[in-house]
């Protein structure tokens, strides 16, 4: 592994950025401001004694406590940015190896000194590590923007401030639990991004209908011809909340060294590795 | 075979369907997997939605 093919794959993720930033800066960029705007409608709507109370009821809670123990609570705050990211991913990846196809620029990507094994490892390293990284930091934008906009307005309003402090804290423990949130779940889901990209890479059109309809009419004739349900249990254990969301640190290595884990992990790269083959037909 | 299964891009997506499904099949076959999906266990309240249908027919 020599300094060539490390700075060729960073590369290889360079583009892959410019080509979808839309989809990993636009996407929670315009969702962070949305939030921001909908919370200044909502915080003025409120009286100024109301704001008092609640602005002093929320740093009462925060203060003195452990942020990592305080942190899940902000969960609830972040749910729009984990849905936001999983829509805007399932979108990437059946867009991952369809688009170059598509214009055709594949033909110049296989005359360059790029395998293709790199170039769709290059895709699941964007998903699992550098997009959930943008998402983070539009959400750290969102977090310190409220929180000096509430801490300017609880200071003209005389409130107790001094636990919003504890709740930056917390902020900055949620944003790093987010971050490992969604690259465990992508690890968790490797079947289901393998599955994306094998059809991302076969399909001459419409490779989202070709994802879905395939997966259901597998899962249709195995419970109308053999009557059983390895399919559809299977899909149904993985997206289980109970499995999918995590709420505290711990929760992550818990997943990480699972059984489930590692048969996921299994299932994943059969369908990542045809994936890369699939990539051979590019007419 | 390597021939046959690269052959083109059907027999690929045909052969990598069908080891997927071997693998999911024997892989629930050893484990047994069950779906959780209709319990919702947590602190405050417990329900199972496969026990509608049982509480249900006690009134059929």
């Amino acid at each position: 592994m020599n300094q060539f093919r490390v700075s060729q794959f960073f590369a290889l993720l360079k583009k892959e950025f410019w080509e979808n930033r839309n989809l990993m800066i636009g996407a929670p960029a315009v969702l962070a401001i949305v939030l921001f705007v909908v919370n200044f409608l909502v915080a003025s709507q409120l009286s100024d004694e109301q704001l008092s109370k609640v602005l002093g009821y929320v740093g009462e809670w925060f203060g003195g406590q452990n942020p990592f123990y305080s942190a899940p609570v902000l969960m609830l705050l972040s749910l729009p940015f984990v849905v936001v990211y999983f829509f805007c991913s399932v979108i990437y990846l059946l867009n991952a190896l369809y688009h170059d196809r598509k214009d055709m620029s594949i033909l110049f990507w296989q005359s360059m000194p790029i395998s293709n094994l790199q170039t769709v490892i290059s895709k699941i390293v964007t998903i699992v590590i550098v997009s959930p990284i943008f998402t983070v930091a539009a959400m750290a934008v969102l977090y310190s923007l409220s929180i000096c906009y509430l801490t300017i307005v609880g200071y003209g309003l005389g409130a107790e401030l001094s636990g919003f402090s504890y709740m930056l804290a917390a902020m900055a423990a949620n944003l790093s639990l987010i971050y490992f949130f969604l690259a465990t779940s992508v690890l968790w889901l490797l079947p289901l991004v393998g599955w994306l990209l094998l059809f991302s890479g076969f399909a001459r059109r419409a490779p989202m209908l070709w994802a879905i309809g395939v997966y259901f009419l597998l899962g249709f004739f195995e419970e109308f011809i053999f009557t059983t349900r390895f399919l559809s249990n299977w899909a149904q254990t993985r997206f289980d909340p109970d499995n999918f969301i995590i709420v505290d640190f711990s929760g992550i290595f818990d997943r990480l060294i699972s059984y489930d884990m590692f048969a996921g992990w299994v299932v994943g790269v059969l369908l990542i590795a045809g994936s890369v083959y699939m990539r051979r037909y590019a007419e | 075979m390597k021939k046959i299964i690269l052959k083109n891009r059907f027999t690929l997506l045909a052969t990598v369907i069908l080891a997927y499904v071997l693998l999911l099949v024997i892989e629930g076959m050893v484990t047994s997997r069950e779906p959780e999906l209709l319990r919702f266990d947590n602190s405050l309240f417990e329900l199972n939605l496969e026990e509608l249908n049982e509480i249900s027919n006690r009134f059929m």
